[in-house]
């Protein structure tokens, strides 16, 4: 008789934590009260006093439950003794009572049901924006990684820009005092340069100038050339995306590389003025802006100068994106070659020849643009071959074998 | 019982024992109803009474036959309780920070779950002690030895608390802490400032210390300490 009356109120109870009159408030009063809590080792004071509030909540929703149903106290502690020890079940549903008494389960709630709107909000913003803007995007490590990555391939760029540039301006120096200018402006230019560097600049670097002069002469005269070949159609379309990435000579990233820590720094002071203006004239002249490059405002100087630095990061961005697909080759042969999937069933017969058929046009399509691509190691790909044809003699035996035990 | 169990049983027997004792008076049922906000209705006692065996048959449930001890840890600001604590819980004792709210660790300890309330010492956050004194079964008071100057502060503190009606008859331990420094008052003197020896009421004991050393502070030692104490509580 006792057993049947408790478990009556045991049912009861457990019924009462699922309904509305108990799921409601006490759900209400944790979405309100959640916020402050955070995962932090310490806990705040505030805790306690919510812990007290959701206490007395308890309380009272458990004592209007006894009165509404009419549960002695005896009834609900013999309940509560006779038939809690013996299903698990019910624990978790009364997880939300025990949470009065232990202070660390009510915070491991309340922490989660944080954390649970909060995910909720998230979803709710990429809903209705389409993606979370930067400031949400969880990970700060991961931005600092990608400004990293960015800043270190920005150093390159500027260094191998620099790099360059010193050298064709070099170069640009030696043939045209030897040669003698093709451009009034251009002589102008380097005249005034060479006095300069006459007058400032370090011995080495003018020792080391003279060195490369004769090796240098042709191909600068060559270089001019195809500059002057460029320049043609470059004047007319005025900077169209296509050609731009094939003229990284450009000599963009005038003002990038003019650092005072190099010993050209003392040329530059006086010269890079001058030098820096004779490369911009060029590039003035291929982007079709008529006036020298002296005379523009300054907001087309800034203008030409980015251009010039947006064409060296396209080149740049153009070799890695080359540089990785090098290797990437040798990635789709790869998958296909691991035998995970052995189908044994005759359903997957169709599918697996296709799959292999698929492989097959796949071979003679890398072979053949190994020629066209030149770079290609065909010593690698027929390693990679026979790895791969073993495999799929494997796999064909495998297949057999199933087929035919079966 | 003394003759045959090990001395922290008879901590424990001896602990669970004050607290029944402190349970079963009709103004310990006042107290369980201090908790609710001042001004809220005073609902009867019986309700309490009900709640509690609630939560007693709950406790059952979850499996824990081990016994629970609610300990407190209070003191001044920079006597050393998160120390202590983190000490307690043989964790990191380098990057401790002053607390702004109270720190809780759950140690086992010979069969007993002890629950240790480390609650931040700083004047403006003294008030909120009293919060958390219901149910004690432990108060541990810490002092920082060398700071003499606060003495007179850390003992009013202290009589304050011996006056607070949760802890009436909960038994002491106080931590003379921060021993390793040369200008640490040694612990009889502080037990004699602090008038420990008034106390008729309830257990006591002091224990010199160093909690970034670790050195007088084991659980076990600790509980030995009450204990093998003299013990001029008398029921």
């Amino acid at each position: 008789m006792a057993d049947e009356d408790s478990e009556w109120v045991v049912e009861g109870i457990a019924g009462y934590l699922g309904s509305p009159e108990w799921v409601i408030p006490v759900t209400d009063f944790m979405e309100n009260k959640c916020t402050v809590f955070d995962d932090e080792d310490e806990n705040k004071l505030t805790y306690t006093e919510i812990h007290q509030q959701y206490k007395d909540l308890v309380e009272k929703l458990l004592e209007t439950y006894m009165q509404d149903v009419g549960i002695s106290e005896q009834q609900f502690l013999e309940a509560c003794s006779s038939s809690f020890a013996k299903s698990k079940t019910l624990q978790t549903v009364f997880q939300p009572i025990l949470a009065t008494d232990d202070f660390n389960m009510f915070r491991a709630l309340m922490v989660q049901k944080n954390m649970e709107l909060q995910l909720q909000a998230l979803r709710v913003i990429k809903e209705t924006n389409g993606a979370l803007p930067e400031c949400l995007l969880d990970g700060a490590d991961v931005m600092n990684e990608l400004e990293k990555q960015e800043m270190d391939i920005l150093q390159e760029v500027i260094k191998r820009s620099k790099e360059e540039y010193d050298l064709e301006m070099a170069q640009r120096l030696q043939s045209e005092q030897e040669i003698g200018s093709t451009s009034r402006n251009c002589s102008d230019v380097t005249v005034v340069e060479a006095g300069s560097i006459q007058r400032h600049a370090s011995p080495q670097h003018i020792s080391t100038n003279k060195e490369n002069t004769t090796s240098l002469k042709r191909e600068e005269l060559k270089a001019v050339d195809q500059r002057g070949v460029l320049m043609g159609p470059g004047k007319n379309s005025s900077s169209a995306p296509s050609t731009l990435p094939l003229e990284p000579v450009v000599l963009p990233a005038v003002r990038a590389p003019v650092k005072g820590t190099e010993p050209l720094a003392v040329v530059r002071e006086k010269g890079s003025s001058n030098a820096g203006q004779g490369w911009i004239e060029e590039a003035r002249k291929e982007a079709g802006i008529s006036k020298p490059f002296t005379e523009l405002s300054t907001e087309q100087q800034e203008q030409l100068q980015q251009r010039a630095l947006y064409l060296r990061q396209q080149r740049d961005k153009l070799l890695a994106l080359k540089k990785e697909q090098k290797p990437k080759p040798a990635i789709p042969v790869e998958p296909p070659s691991t035998p995970a999937p052995t189908p044994s069933t005759p359903d997957d017969g169709p599918r697996m020849n296709g799959a292999s058929s698929v492989r097959e046009d796949r071979v003679p399509a890398q072979t053949g643009s190994s020629p066209v691509g030149g770079q290609e190691k065909p010593k690698d790909i027929s390693v990679e071959e026979k790895k791969k044809l073993q495999k799929r003699k494997h796999l064909a035996e495998k297949l057999k074998e199933e087929v035919i035990k079966k | 019982m003394k003759s045959t169990g090990h001395p922290v049983w008879q901590v424990a027997g001896w602990i669970i024992q004050v607290k029944s004792l402190m349970h079963g008076r009709e103004s310990q049922e006042e107290h369980g109803l201090c908790r609710e906000p001042i001004g809220a209705e005073k609902r009867p006692s019986q309700q309490s009474v009900l709640i509690k065996g609630f939560f007693s048959v709950l406790q059952k449930l979850k499996g824990t036959t081990e016994k629970e001890l609610r300990i407190v840890l209070l003191g001044l600001d920079n006597a050393g309780k998160t120390t202590l604590l983190k000490q307690l819980s043989s964790e990191d004792v380098n990057t401790i920070t002053p607390t702004q709210g109270f720190n809780i660790k759950s140690l086992t300890s010979h069969g007993m779950k002890l629950n240790v309330w480390d609650i931040g010492g700083q004047r403006k956050i003294r008030p909120f002690w009293k919060k958390y004194l219901e149910n004690t079964d432990l108060l541990i008071y810490v002092i920082d030895s060398a700071d003499k100057k606060r003495f007179e502060e850390t003992g009013l503190e202290l009589s304050e608390l011996i006056g607070e009606e949760n802890l009436i008859g909960v038994p002491v331990l106080i931590f003379a802490n921060k021993q390793d420094l040369a200008t640490a008052s040694p612990a009889s003197e502080i037990a004699e400032g602090l008038n420990l020896h008034t106390y008729r009421d309830r257990a006591w004991q002091i224990q010199a210390c160093s909690a970034t050393s670790g050195e007088g502070v084991q659980m076990t030692f600790l509980l030995i300490l009450i204990t093998s104490h003299d013990l001029p509580f008398t029921p």
